[in-house]
């Protein structure tokens, strides 16, 4: 295979290319779908091929053929690409110098999904399934989505790097409605892993799901959330999906320099922004591809480089950009190892990976002693966050009223719409609960969905408006 | 190409049934921004998918062509799931071949001269800018699949067909945007002066925006807009997402669910249809249909095994898992380009909707994220451009509200299409939308 992915290089070179990279990936999967309880499909897939990406006269082209063990198949694809980078004018990209690595990873699974067996999986999904249940609601759709994933990547680039990292990964999705009185909610839950089966076993799929359906059953005879300014906690659910969508995304460098433009937009970041005070000193952000076992784990990015831990905002001041080799060559940074492919047929761009709030040390009962009234919102349903990354909005699922440093009871569909340097600068306090939820980061033309870790603490606003949904 | 011995040793094997789908695609792609192109895309891709039943059982599985393991090794591994997996509920068998349409014409063209693409995207980047807008972004893409579809039933049938798709988004700022996009079967679809001309107009018109203040408002859905909403509509009208709970229409078959004047197809065969079916993934015959008329919902849309479980007629939609509509057809209305604002009178223009995400699948509450030119219109005339809102409502409501429709329609194909599902749509007039902005 390294054969293969050398001579794709060399005959790049040799047809003028100035920097060539080839990248094998071949991804597996088994997926198992049950809906309402029964088991309605079970699936395999592989999604095997070499994708090549070259920069010529200061032009970037991919091209990638499933087809990669005949040579002429690989050779006919890069002739195309050689043609589309000639034949229009210079877009001035240069890539930044990094190190040559020669490297081979692979992460093993404590219990390998390719040695359990199929019987044993169907029965752990239709237990969790039964577990999406109380007598308190009727819960008439149910799906379980269980995808196991093993990803095999080899890189080779002209500068000498040979990088072969093995990962495997675990998914779970699962979305059920409950209904009671003519009132019904949905809500999905996303787990993730680069683990193999032992995973599931300390997820605790039974008692997780059937204190998930109690409390959505609860919630339907929940009064509405107050409306008004007042102090906000966000759980780890929350947190998570926030600094995912207001810290990581304005912060890849990409989306600054406006490449992303006509698709999932650009940023209200601005390069000036670096080394600026945005918020209080316990406001730590930070993406770590390299945190064993995390849905978002890798060592070394799709353009060969060392990850490495990413301090996005260092106790309020904002410190680094995700970077690719492009983006790194025009702040003169380097790249800090953010570029990721989804598949064998898709150039690397610059992504998240695990991206969290750091704790603190303060326990979750301290976080609201001292609120009189508040809103604790512990997970989310609906999300969304303009293209800017500038204006967003997450409406709570399980949510509790906050009165006088206690939780009383349950409140339904607290909407909070805020701006994200309003986010920023609102933060004063975080718990040391450190929790990461997994799911799909989407990015790029053509799409790619991406594994990635969302985490944080529970975490304290001073004084934010929300809205009842 | 090897299929026929794989059919032979599926035979052997003893599998009770089998569907094959070969696909092979060509593809070339040229992505753009700040006035330059970003990068090229050449694809040279070939999939094997292969479902295979035995007791009513079903396995699927997805491989790269040419297959990288033996056909003995793939099969094996498919007995041995099948002996784990229990007989499904709502199985019925491969349907038998039918009679099917004619697949309208293509053009191969599309891929043969790829350095084509990188031409016409620096004549968008220029004309753009020679509009006026400052920076310009979008994407070009162009298409060539040939597939074949063999059942055990007797099916064997092959295609091709090809499309492509420009969208351009132009910027005065990173507020001031404006959006526009083509999507057709032939280059010669693309029509270079309309997508630059329109980006940058609305890009220009959408400078110097108000903050927009919360309400309910009377508005003017753009194609764009519609075409994101509007895939929701296609989501939730398949039979999986009802029996899923991912439904906004579950239990609502032959009731009321939108407004008399909406009236909506699924055409998978059209001349210049984006995606063109002549037959679904299980071999059955695609038809036009209604499925929403005068308001009424008519049909879910149905493979195999839902039609089963919905006692219902298969509808030619299959996907092996679950159905899909193919593309979305709004019926036109009959308010004409030029009376559109008259009849708007006040309220607002929302020029495109993107990041739809439900807080509940069921009720259908939601909310978008709305962009590339949302202007306050009063006694019939643009006063301002307006920022800062979120299109926050529910699609039964959205649907119910509907006031009137326009004449014009546009076929809209683009990146953010929640579903992929191209839309034949016109510009559509909602009463009472309700809009929300952030704190802070």
């Amino acid at each position: 295979m390294e054969e293969i992915l050398i001579h794709a290089v060399d005959y790049a070179i040799q047809k003028g290319a100035e920097y060539a990279e080839a990248r094998f990936q071949k991804d597996v999967s088994n997926s198992i779908v049950l809906k309402n309880g029964v088991v309605e499909t079970v699936s395999s897939s592989s999604i095997t091929g070499v994708g090549i990406r070259i920069l010529l006269n200061g032009s970037l082209a991919f091209a990638s053929t499933n087809n990669w063990r005949e040579r002429n198949s690989v050779e006919k694809v890069i002739n195309l690409a050689i043609k589309m980078a000639r034949g229009r004018k210079s877009s001035g990209i240069k890539f930044s110098r990094e190190k040559t690595i020669i490297a081979n990873i692979e992460i093993k699974p404590k219990k390998d999904p390719n040695n359990f067996p199929l019987d044993e999986k169907l029965l752990i999904l239709k237990e969790a399934d039964k577990a999406l249940s109380s007598e308190k609601a009727k819960f008439p759709n149910r799906v379980i989505l269980y995808s196991e994933m093993s990803t095999e990547k080899v890189f080779v680039n002209s500068e000498g790097s040979v990088i072969r990292q093995v990962i495997p990964r675990i998914y779970l999705y699962t979305f059920f409605a409950v209904i009671k009185n003519g009132r019904s909610d949905t809500r999905f839950i996303e787990l993730g892993a680069s683990r193999g089966i032992e995973a599931l076993d300390e997820w605790n799929l039974l008692e997780k799901f059937k204190k998930e359906a109690e409390i959505m059953a609860e919630i339907l005879e929940a009064p509405k959330a107050p409306e008004g300014v007042m102090d906000v906690v966000l759980g780890p659910e929350v947190s998570g999906i926030a600094v995912h969508e207001s810290v990581g995304h304005p912060f890849e460098a990409d989306r600054i320099l406006g490449r992303e433009g006509a698709q999932a937009g650009e940023s209200f970041v601005d390069p000036e922004m670096l080394g600026k005070k945005v918020g209080n000193d316990v406001f730590t952000v930070i993406d770590d591809p390299t945190i064993p076992g995390s849905y978002g784990f890798y060592l070394y990015d799709d353009e060969g480089v060392p990850a490495r831990p990413r301090y996005l905002i260092f106790k309020g001041t904002v410190n680094e950009f995700l970077n690719n080799r492009e983006t790194g060559s025009i702040f003169g940074t380097g790249s800090n190892g953010s570029a990721r492919a989804s598949r064998f047929d898709r150039e690397p761009i610059v992504r998240m990976a695990n991206t969290y709030i750091a704790p603190g040390d303060m326990s979750f009962e301290e976080l609201i002693e001292d609120i009189k009234f508040g809103v604790y919102i512990k997970t989310f349903g609906e999300w969304n966050i303009d293209d800017l990354r500038y204006n967003m909005r997450y409406i709570g699922k399980e949510a509790w009223l906050i009165e006088n440093g206690e939780l009383k009871h349950l409140v339904r569909n607290p909407v909070l719409e805020i701006t994200t340097p309003k986010l920023y600068e609102s933060i004063d306090a975080v718990d040391k609960n450190l929790e990461f939820f997994a799911g799909t980061c989407g990015k790029g033309d053509p799409a790619q969905g991406i594994p990635v870790y969302l985490g944080g603490p529970n975490v304290r606003l001073r004084k934010v408006y929300i809205y009842s949904g | 190409m090897g299929l026929d011995r794989l059919v032979e040793k599926i035979s052997a094997k003893g599998f009770d049934g089998y569907a094959l789908i070969f696909i092979r695609k060509l593809s070339n792609h040229v992505r753009f921004a700040v006035n330059k192109i970003s990068i090229t895309n050449t694809w040279d891709d070939a999939t094997l998918h292969i479902l295979l039943e035995k007791e009513k059982k079903v396995y699927i599985t997805s491989l790269p062509y040419p297959l990288e393991e033996s056909e003995d090794t793939i099969l094996e591994r498919a007995l041995a799931a099948l002996k784990n997996i229990p007989p499904r509920e709502d199985y019925s068998p491969l349907p038998e071949p039918g009679n099917y349409p004619k697949h309208p014409e293509f053009d191969k063209n599309v891929v043969e001269n790829p350095e084509k693409l990188n031409e016409i995207v620096e004549e968008v980047i220029d004309k753009t800018l020679s509009y006026g807008a400052k920076r310009v972004a979008g994407s070009l893409y162009a298409n060539y699949i040939r597939g074949r579809l063999i059942t055990s039933t007797g099916v064997d049938l092959e295609v091709e067909d090809t499309n492509v798709y420009i969208d351009v988004r132009a910027f005065i700022d990173k507020q001031a945007t404006g959006h526009s996009s083509i999507a057709g079967r032939f280059i010669a679809d693309i029509d270079v002066d309309y997508v630059s001309e329109k980006a940058a107009y609305f890009a220009k018109l959408s400078a110097n925006a108000k903050k927009g203040e919360p309400g309910e408002y009377k508005t003017l859905l753009t194609p764009d807009a519609v075409a994101s909403l509007f895939n929701t509509v296609g989501d939730s009208i398949s039979a999986f997402s009802v029996d899923a709970g991912f439904s906004y229409f579950k239990d609502k078959l032959g009731q009321k669910v939108a407004s008399e004047k909406l009236t909506i197809y699924d055409v998978p065969i059209s001349k210049s249809g984006f995606i063109v079916r002549t037959f679904d993934d299980e071999g059955v015959p695609t038809k036009n249909k209604e499925l929403i008329k005068d308001g009424v919902l008519k049909t879910y849309v149905h493979n195999r095994f839902t039609a089963k479980k919905f006692n219902a007629e298969h509808t030619g939609n299959a996907g092996w898992i679950s159905p899909r509509v193919w593309e979305l057809e709004i019926a036109p209305g009959e308010l004409k380009e030029d009376e559109l604002l008259e009849f708007l009178g006040e309220g607002l223009i929302v020029g495109n909707a993107t990041y739809i995400r439900f807080q509940n699948y069921l009720a259908g509450t939601f909310s978008a994220i709305i962009r590339d030119g949302i202007f306050y219109v009063k006694n019939g005339e643009v006063k301002h451009a307006v920022r800062g809102l979120r299109l926050s409502d529910s699609m039964p409501r959205i649907l119910q509200n509907i006031i009137g429709l326009s004449k014009e329609r546009v076929q809209v194909y683009h990146w953010w299409l929640e579903s992929d599902i191209p839309v034949i749509a016109p510009s559509i007039v909602v009463e009472g939308v309700k809009f929300t902005k952030a704190f802070g």
